[in-house]
């Protein structure tokens, strides 16, 4: 399971490689995923209070509250801890992740009416996190190795100018065939990302809005996921958000879990 | 001989061009209708839009989602966990994904298995396609499937050799999947593999059960149509003698059903499993007026007649018995449009129309075209007039001299028969469920049969259970109720599984109590219970939904029961149980799901054939009175005809039919039929007696010249709706079969119990021959 970068939703933790290449549709579009990889390192650490909403294809709607912290890993995945607060009845469960350029992430939850910290191992990252529209795919690393890129065209959205380039996952076990990723030309994150199932239908959309720049990161305050086949949608939202904060490893290891 | 010309007629044959251009023009009209027509094989064609049941049904759907879904199923001789067949499994899953609106695929290979070591959760899919398959592995992926409740007769059977792939398709809201497109996708897994294998493999689940609705339909018109076609055909060519002959009343069958389908789209209605056999039986029903007009024009153009006397003559002769016939036919088809199952209230509908449609266009149409056609040139000649062709044969004459003579045994021996089958057919019994609608050697009944046989029911009903407040699933009292009254149900002796959230919590504390079987219970901890599902619901794979065992704000929960039972009448009985039940558990709670839909149509059912045999008997019997102008006659001539409906009533639970769908429109459709030949022999028996005849003589005339017709055109029928005993809707099946019975016992009637019962009762007052 990996949702590490829930809190800098497709945000990038690798160098900045300055090889050129040819100008392909292929290699422009690793560019532009590697200019938004770039816009987004060196956040050192992130804390933030998330909600969620989500809400079914009938307009019912049901809300979660959680609060997380991230600190940045250089030469690895990020870790991050997300403390739940509502629904009140699982206040204080606390997940754990590490996540990993190569191989599965670590992952702990601590429940606290058992008052035990366990060790989750999955291999699955097509599920969905917390029965949202937004699965682990979504949400984890999205490192540049993982996928094919391809430069379709400029496109104008929302008055704004963005590089529409198709990325294609190089994992079999994706659940999808293709995104497809509207990037933003002056801070260089996503606008818009649409994917694709399997059988090369359009499954769900994810609408970034409120880019806020904080210090020198963009951070959108707004995700809306819809889901097209099931009519059902989730919104994430981020307030409090501060970047550059400095956490001690201590924070992150599964024995703090319990205090 | 003076023969009597009705003004309308004569109406007709002065104007032709005005007649013929207006009813083509009224023809064109009602036929443009057609285009427009929607078809629906739908569950929902089946229930009334707005009753209680199905806003109840919807409700349901609405709180915890429709879970349509295409089932695969492999059955493996050798056991499903071993390498060929664990490898082929993982395969089809993979297709399963790509097939058409299939929003998640569920099956061994991809079930999240959850398990616990030390402090550790492990979540894995169960058979694995990213390590080797070895048989180590594999036996231990069998012991824990047959073990695990979740998975046992859901993906895999207790002997494990039988593996089911689940294709769940994305909710259609407002719309309807395209279920075409998903059968042949699911077809094409299944054609990818199955000559490679000794594998067998079995479509099924209610993507299949709808589309079997549509395929039958169409199967059954196909097969159904150019025989019933060809029939007609024969039967013209046999009556008529002429070939010219053949093609008017060929169009005027044509016109019927376009008219008829125009209705059908003019009225809004749609084109479902009962209505789109309507065209079918409209062949048969609506040939008899045309025929009974030509075979007189022909006659009375033997006699020399000219072209415009003979028509004038045969369509006068003819107006009052086929407007009669057509009436008490369009009656037997009226009586059914009060019904409570759309289906049955719209063929009645569409076939009345028709079977009216056949008259109207007859006098309106093929008067005025025989009058601008040419005179037939190959008519022979003939001295005799048909009102006297002369003496009856010996052989009726010694026949009606038996009937004579026993009519009182005669009379006694139906009397009897009745009695015994008014006892047999007090055996009926009503099923609404659509397990064995389709013919066995269809493919999806020998798939459900296999599943029940090999793995347990895949249909049940659902009981919703309503906590009463938010998030009251997390209360461990009520979950202790909820898990008595989900082991109570699962202790039925036809339930085969029971599924709900409770399973799941069970697994979870047994995992998160190191996985020791005691613990596979439920918390008893409010919190510890809101934890679990908190787990569960960050464990889902794709597509999996949480809100399709409980509520969003998580106050009511589902209990979805597997059951092998098909008859509906114990399953309306087991809805009361789990009232029952649940109020003593102080639950509250609600049962639907298709199933109990289905179910709940026994009483209409019940209702319908009630009112519309009720309707039929009183509309035909005031039709009887007010044509044959004599109360007593009138109502007389009902015996005859309420005696081969009783017998075949009584065959229904010989054999082992039900009163459905299908039979129950059998009544008085055979009323409004069958009474079209007591109508014509007591026309003509009271002519002849008008004429001066003594009622045996009477009888020896119908026996010569009017038996041999009624034959014929019975036979046509019977044939006919015999035919639909080759349809794949066994609805359909029961439905010919017993129209042709019936039929078949009505001729005999009234060539045995009818002419009995006249002479009886004209015995005492026969006026003497006249001079």
């Amino acid at each position: 399971m990996k949702h590490t970068s829930i809190f800098f939703v497709l945000s990038f933790s690798f160098f900045f490689s300055s090889f050129s290449y040819a100008e392909t549709p292929e290699s422009k579009g690793l560019k532009i995923a590697r200019m938004t990889e770039k816009a987004n390192e060196g956040f050192i650490g992130e804390e933030s209070d998330m909600e969620m909403i989500l809400i079914n294809a009938h307009g019912d709607r049901i809300e979660r509250k959680m609060n997380s912290i991230t600190k940045e890993i250089k030469n690895d995945g990020d870790k991050s801890l997300v403390t739940f607060l509502w629904p009140a009845d699982v206040k204080g469960t606390k997940m754990l992740t590490w996540s990993h350029k190569e191989g599965s992430d670590d992952q702990w939850l601590y429940m606290p009416s058992h008052k035990r910290t366990r060790r989750i191992s999955s291999r699955s990252q097509t599920g969905s996190f917390m029965a949202s529209e937004f699965s682990y795919e979504d949400l984890g690393s999205q490192e540049i190795e993982k996928y094919k890129y391809k430069y379709i065209r400029d496109a104008k959205l929302n008055g704004r100018d963005t590089w529409v380039v198709e990325a294609y996952p190089k994992d079999k076990k994706s659940g999808y065939s293709k995104q497809v990723i509207w990037t933003d030309k002056d801070h260089k994150n996503p606008l818009k990302v649409e994917y694709y199932n399997r059988r090369s239908e359009l499954l769900k959309t994810a609408e970034f809005q409120n880019y806020q720049k904080i210090k020198k990161w963009w951070r959108p305050e707004k995700i809306e996921m819809k889901n097209h086949q099931t009519k059902k949608a989730s919104i994430l939202m981020w307030k409090n958000r501060k970047l550059g904060k400095k956490f001690k490893d201590s924070e992150f290891h599964q024995k703090s879990l319990s205090r | 001989m003076q023969h009597s010309t009705h003004p309308f007629v004569n109406l007709i044959v002065q104007r032709p061009k005005t007649f013929l251009i207006t009813g083509l023009i009224f023809i064109i009209a009602l036929g443009l209708g057609a285009i427009g027509m929607k078809s629906d094989f739908s569950y929902r064609i089946w229930f009334e839009e707005g009753s209680d049941r199905l806003a109840l049904f919807d409700a349901f759907e609405r709180q915890f989602g429709n879970d349509e879904s295409a089932v695969l199923v492999i059955h493996s001789p050798s056991g499903i966990f071993d390498k060929d067949s664990a490898e082929l499994l993982i395969k089809m899953s993979d297709d399963v994904w790509k097939v058409p609106e299939v929003l998640r695929v569920d099956s061994l290979s991809n079930f999240n298995w959850v398990h616990a070591d030390q402090e550790e959760l492990i979540i894995e899919p169960l058979i694995p396609d990213d390590e080797p398959l070895t048989d180590e592995l594999l036996q231990q992926r069998k012991e824990i499937s047959i073990n695990n409740p979740s998975i046992l007769n859901y993906l895999i059977s207790a002997d494990a050799k039988t593996a089911i792939i689940y294709g769940r398709l994305r909710p259609n809201i407002g719309t309807k999947p395209k279920y075409e497109e998903i059968v042949n996708g699911m077809r094409a897994v299944v054609n990818k593999y199955k000559d490679h294998t000794d594998h067998s493999f079995y479509l099924t689940g209610n993507t299949f059960l709808t589309h079997a609705f549509n395929e039958s339909s169409q199967r059954d018109a196909k097969i159904l149509m150019p025989l019933v076609f060809g029939l007609t055909v024969v039967f013209l060519i046999l009556s008529l003698k002429n070939w010219g002959g053949v093609f008017i009343p060929m169009g005027v069958i044509a016109l019927t059903v376009i008219g008829t389908l125009g209705t059908v789209g003019w009225a809004g209605m749609v084109l479902g499993t009962l209505t789109s056999i309507v065209p079918q039986f409209m062949i048969a029903v609506s040939i008899a007026v045309v025929v009974h007009v030509l075979i007189a024009y022909y006659q009375f153009l033997s006699l020399g007649m000219e072209k415009e006397e003979a028509i004038v003559l045969s369509f006068s002769k003819n107006l009052r018995p086929t407007l009669l016939t057509s009436i008490s036919t369009t009656i037997g088809f009226v009586s059914f449009t009060g019904s409570e199952i759309p289906q049955i209230a719209e063929m009645g509908a569409m076939a009345a129309v028709g079977a009216f449609l056949s008259w109207i266009l007859t006098y309106w149409l093929v008067a005025p075209l025989l009058v601008l056609l040419p005179k037939p040139k190959k008519i022979k000649k003939s001295d005799q007039s048909p009102e006297h062709i002369g003496e009856p044969s010996p052989r009726a004459i010694r026949y009606t001299n038996w009937l004579d003579k026993y009519r009182l045994p005669i009379m006694l021996f139906y009397a009897l028969l009745c009695g015994v089958s008014i006892y047999g057919a007090t055996k009926i019994e009503v099923n609404s469920d659509p397990f064995e609608y389709f013919d066995p050697t269809y493919s999806l009944s020998i798939a459900n049969h296999f599943m029940e046989d090999h793995v347990g029911g895949s249909l049940g009903p659902e009981i919703i259970v309503d906590s009463g407040e938010k998030e009251g699933i997390k209360d461990p009292i009520f979950l202790n109720k909820v898990d008595k009254l989900q082991n109570w149900i699962g202790s039925f002796e036809f339930v085969t599984k029971t599924v709900s959230i409770l399973d799941i919590l069970k697994d979870m504390n047994k995992n998160l109590n190191g996985g020791a079987p005691e613990e596979y219970r439920l918390a008893q901890d409010r919190r510890e219970i809101a934890e679990q599902l908190f787990l569960y619901t960050m464990s889902l794979p794709q597509g999996m939904d949480i809100n399709d065992q409980m509520t969003l704000e998580n106050e009511s929960l589902r209990i979805t029961a597997m059951w092998n039972l098909h008859n509906t009448n114990r399953a309306l009985q087991f809805v009361r149980d789990v009232q029952d039940k649940a109020s003593e558990l102080d639950l509250n709670t609600y049962v639907t799901g298709k199933n109990i839909l289905y179910a709940g149509n026994n009483p209409l059912v019940v209702n319908s054939f009630v009112t519309s045999i009720s309707l039929a008997i009183f509309l035909v019997s005031v039709l009887l009175i007010i044509g044959l102008k004599s109360f007593q006659i009138g109502l007389l001539s009902l015996i005859p005809n309420t005696i081969p409906l009783i017998l075949g009533a009584s065959l229904l639970p010989i054999y082992g039919i039900y009163l459905d769908i299908g039979t129950v429109i059998v009544g008085s459709v055979c009323l409004g039929i069958a009474v079209d030949d007591t109508i014509h022999f007591l026309a003509i028996f009271r002519r002849q007696i008008g004429l001066g005849y003594s009622s045996k003589e009477a009888v020896a005339y119908i026996m010569t010249y009017t038996a041999p017709a009624l034959f014929t055109t019975t036979i046509v029928l019977v044939l006919a709706f015999a035919s639909f005993t080759l349809a794949l809707f066994v609805p359909n099946q029961n439905f010919g079969k017993f129209v042709a019975i019936i039929l078949s016992i009505a001729l005999i009637a009234d060539l045995t119990f009818l002419p009995a019962m006249v002479l009886s009762l004209t015995r005492y007052r026969n006026p003497s021959k006249k001079a």
